[in-house]
């Protein structure tokens, strides 16, 4: 049923899952396997500790799984296949017992109550096999089928391929329903939430999106654990995106930066982040625990937490060669033409809410929004996408289709009076340039460990043109911000953004 | 008091799925839009737009654009929109940055400025018919926004100074409530909409940090303004009987508060009860970090503006209030003891007059000195000079006034920002910057540096 290449690779990973139990040191094992459904390869100890931390914080924290395979059409008995994986660590698989055909029936009426037909299979399997299990995977077969054209095209596509696939994949099965996990973790119901919320808008294009925009680099993000440590080098060459898994050695924490260096040196990459995995972990958790749409409340409570994160510069991430922003004497020579820029005092607390109460009262608390993605250059719109706020909360992503919006010259007005014609209501159209995304994106996160503050100021300016940056109508914000010069706006905002103190 | 009109008048409730499927109940309730509009009638309709901000601060433009289309389908030959604002901010400038005009030209309507003097009074004699489109919110005076309201200008924002009136008499509310039924004496509306799709609850009319937005999916229509507004107020479970425009309105005979003359038709009234939260009577429960708030006998002028300058400061001041640490405001007629002798702000006249010998104004310190002759004695005996406790009294320098009855409340932002600087309130300073937009879209250029 499933894929030879997926099959393979599995059993690889049960093989090696049930080695590391009798193996003293199964770090020594220096056996490859692919991340389940991603070329990637890596190294299967590193994969075994690293599901040994995720899947429990993920999925489920529960040992022993049952996963069943279901008719598409069938009514009355519909398994088509089921297994029993009896688990010691949660979501550390080693051996699958299959289950005889008839040992498991389920009529399409009993997927109406999930919890229910969780419960009766799981007596029958403590009855057969005396196998308590906790969790239950029930697959419908058109979405084994996804999955093995999936992995069937895995080894004929590139990278960015692979992405755009696999972002379909996980789309298309949460939205049709084609997977049902019981107990439903939190990253299930988060991104079945999600799904809802962008409307015929692709997770894939999102990605391709993203990717264009981003520039040509070279970089490399460490992960430390507790006794585990992995380098996650991501390249993008000639619009090709690479990543590769590189084992690190663990380091003491004064050793880190020469380790650092040497790995920048070794692999030539632009830079080198250093993470905190089980922050990262958090955070994340933090974030599918989330209900949505996200609440206002909510949303701020998260946006602190990030950028309370951000500041926490050498402490919770660590960046080579360090920006230049943290250099002392630049941050002094700006302090003395009147502007404080200290990251580490970045306003994580009052900047959230600051912002959100600013954005419900200008905008509304019920907004539509349109967001262009434009290219001055050939006088045309590259992307559409309407956004809609329902009391502060994002409620809806949808695309617009192009044809709906003609160019006109990138005139915003007459956008506007064209679209307000055949829509309901649209309170306001964004337009932005892809130079200046792609600028800002250039010199605030790729490069900014060594782009001067002046092209940074540039970018920044840009903003002020028009051509790059438009909103219309206005609103008594955007007014504001058209109003001032760029230095005086800096001055106005840097000291709600930078604390005077450390609180 | 004159005699009670006593026709019996339909006022419907409606409860759909969108906010055009609810509107268009309404009107079937009622009777089709036919009932209202004759062929080639011009028609006003009064709508809420009272500050350049987003909805629901101002009527949905999804229901206006609903009910020009229907007026149009009608066969009204005119179709104008109006309205007052609220924070001084003038009709021209919102339609400068929100483009109303370039949204309903293009549906067969405009928007008229009533400004350079004309009043609405003076504009409904040129319209056949008159319609009011309201959005319902919380509101600290009349317990939400109905739609007899915005029906004059009040400006909050820069309020004239009132002559110092009684407390007990309550001059500002009365006549707020003279100045809202003047028009209505005159003229009544031929079709009342009360918008209660989404309400706003918690903290309003204005978008502030408490605002919740819940989705009720009703609206209220009639042709009596006040049975609508007696309606919407029961639906909200409010005694209408309670609220003071209502009794103005009883007061004046301007139309039907007895709910025997009320004919309820669409929902149940009694089965479709909201239940919201309304904004803060009690001006100390606002809490605001690091501020004391104590309150004596205030006015309702004073609490009204007191009301919106609380909420501003704790939407916007959170960061300021972090530096300065501490701030008490007291406000009305002798108020309590701050909790602090630091930025203590005085909110009105009363709060100025009546706490002109409070001890808060004095700050007494006391330190050890050497009394002269101590000193001289201790030179001549070589002994160590014996120190006497002294006390100093000085003046309180870190008082506020922010005079008026009711203080305006956009000098008294003014105030507030000059008193602390705007390095340590820069996020004060960014909304001050951001109300001078307000009234420099005109001119299209904002004073550098603010106002």
């Amino acid at each position: 049923m499933n894929n030879r290449f997926f099959k393979d690779n599995s059993e690889k990973i049960l093989r090696f899952n049930s080695n590391v139990e009798i193996n003293e040191k199964p770090e020594l094992l220096k056996e490859f396997v692919r991340i389940p459904l991603t070329p990637i390869q890596i190294d299967a100890f590193l994969l075994y500790k690293l599901t040994e931390l995720i899947y429990p914080k993920f999925i489920n924290d529960q040992q022993n799984i049952v996963d069943i395979i279901i008719s598409d059409f069938d009514i009355d008995d519909i398994v088509l296949d089921s297994k029993v994986y009896k688990t010691k660590i949660a979501g550390i698989l080693n051996k699958a017992i299959y289950l005889p055909k008839n040992a498991i029936s389920i009529t399409r009426n009993d997927l109406e109550n999930i919890e229910g037909l969780f419960k009766k299979i799981q007596d029958v399997i403590i009855k057969e096999n005396g196998i308590k299990v906790m969790s239950m995977c029930i697959f419908k077969k058109r979405g084994i089928d996804l999955i093995s054209t999936h992995c069937e095209n895995l080894k004929k596509i590139t990278f960015n391929g692979f992405m755009s696939n696999l972002l379909d994949l996980i789309q298309k099965c949460i939205e049709k329903g084609l997977i049902i996990l019981y107990p439903e973790p939190n990253l299930l119901r988060f991104m079945r939430e999600l799904v809802s919320i962008f409307q015929d808008v692709k997770f894939s294009s999102i990605y391709n999106l993203i990717n264009n925009l981003c520039p040509s680099y070279k970089h490399a993000i460490k992960f430390n654990a507790k006794g585990m440590s992995f380098t996650l080098q991501v390249d993008k060459e000639d619009h090709n995106n690479n990543v590769n898994f590189i084992q690190s050695e663990l380091a003491p924490i004064e050793l880190e930066e020469s380790m650092l260096l040497k790995l920048r040196e070794d692999n030539k990459l632009e830079s080198v982040i250093s993470l905190d995995l089980n922050t990262v972990i958090r955070f994340l958790s933090e974030i599918f625990e989330l209900k949505v749409p996200i609440l206002n409340d909510q949303m701020k409570l998260l946006l602190q937490k990030f950028l309370f994160g951000l500041r926490s510069n050498e402490t919770h991430w660590k960046m080579y060669p360090r920006p230049k922003i943290y250099n002392l004497f630049i941050r002094y020579l700006l302090r003395l033409i009147g502007f404080n820029v200290n990251l580490r005092k970045l306003s994580h607390w009052n900047l959230p809410e600051f912002i959100l109460n600013l954005f419900n009262s200008n905008i509304g608390l019920n907004s539509s929004i349109l967001i262009l993605l434009t290219n001055s250059k050939n006088k045309n719109i590259q992307n559409a996408l309407l956004l809609q706020f329902l009391n502060g909360s994002l409620v809806k992503v949808s695309p617009i289709n192009k044809t709906d919006v003609d160019d006109n010259n990138l005139d915003l007005k007459e956008i506007y009076l064209q679209l307000v014609k055949s829509m309901e209501y649209l309170d306001f159209i964004i337009k932005i340039d892809i130079d200046l995304v792609k600028e800002f994106i250039e010199k605030f996160i790729f490069k900014i460990y060594n782009v001067s503050l002046l092209k940074q100021y540039k970018v920044l300016k840009m903003t002020k043109n028009p051509r790059y940056l438009e909103v219309y109508p206005s609103a008594p914000a955007y007014e504001l911000f058209k109003s001032k010069s760029l230095l005086s706006l800096l001055k106005l905002l840097l000291p709600i953004i930078i604390d005077k103190h450390e609180f | 008091m004159k005699k009670q009109e006593t026709d019996v008048v339909n006022v419907a409730i409606a409860k759909a799925d969108t906010p055009i499927n609810t509107f268009n109940m309404i009107i079937t309730l009622l009777g089709e839009m036919e009932n209202y509009v004759s062929k080639n009638d011009r028609i006003l309709i009064k709508v809420n737009l009272n500050t350049p901000d987003g909805f629901p601060v101002n009527t949905s433009f999804v229901l206006i654009k609903s009910i020009i289309k229907s007026c149009k389908k009608a066969g009204a030959s005119e179709i104008s929109l109006v309205s007052y604002s609220n924070m001084g901010v003038k009709i021209r400038s919102i339609d400068n940055l929100l483009k109303i005009n370039e949204a309903v030209n293009p549906l067969g309507a405009q928007l008229q400025f009533l400004e350079d003097g004309l009043e609405l009074l003076d504009l409904i004699q040129n319209y056949d018919k008159f319609f009011v489109i309201n959005q319902v919110n919380v509101d600290p005076l009349f317990d939400c926004t109905l739609s007899m309201m915005n029906s004059t200008k009040i400006d909050i924002l820069n309020s004239q100074e009132l002559i110092e009136q009684d407390v007990e008499s309550d001059f500002y509310l009365k006549e707020m409530i003279s100045k809202l039924l003047n028009i209505y004496e005159h003229r009544k509306p031929d079709l009342i909409i009360n918008d209660l799709y989404y309400i706003m609850e918690g903290a309003g009319p204005y978008t502030y940090k408490d605002s919740n937005l819940i989705e009720t999916n009703m609206m209220v229509g009639g042709s009596d303004p006040v049975a609508v507004d007696f309606i919407t107020l029961a639906l909200l479970e409010v005694d209408p009987l309670e609220n003071s425009l209502i009794l103005g309105a009883r007061e004046r005979n301007i139309g039907i508060t007895d709910i025997n003359n009320i004919n309820i038709i669409g929902e149940d009234l009694e089965k479709s009860k909201i239940n919201i939260n309304y904004c803060k009577k009690n001006l100390e429960d606002i809490t605001i970090h690091n501020c004391s708030i104590k309150t004596g006998s205030t006015c309702l002028g004073c609490y009204h503006v007191a009301y919106h300058l609380l909420n501003i400061m704790r939407t916007y001041m959170t960061k300021d209030l972090k530096y300065v640490a501490t701030q008490s405001v007291l406000i009305g007629k002798n108020p309590p003891e701050p909790d602090f002798k630091k930025n203590i702000f005085l909110f009105g006249n009363c709060a100025i007059k009546s706490t002109k010998n409070s001890s808060f104004r004095t700050i007494i310190t006391s330190k050890e000195v050497i009394p002269l002759t101590n000193k001289i004695k201790s030179i001549l005996n070589k002994k160590e000079p014996i120190k006497k406790l002294k006390t100093f009294e000085k003046a309180n320098k870190q008082i506020l006034n922010l005079p008026g009855c009711p203080p305006n409340l956009n000098s008294s932002i003014k105030l507030i920002l000059n008193y602390y600087g705007k390095q340590q309130a820069p996020n004060l300073y960014l909304y001050h910057n951001l109300i001078a937009t307000y009234y420099s879209i005109n001119n299209k250029k904002v004073n550098k540096g603010g106002i």
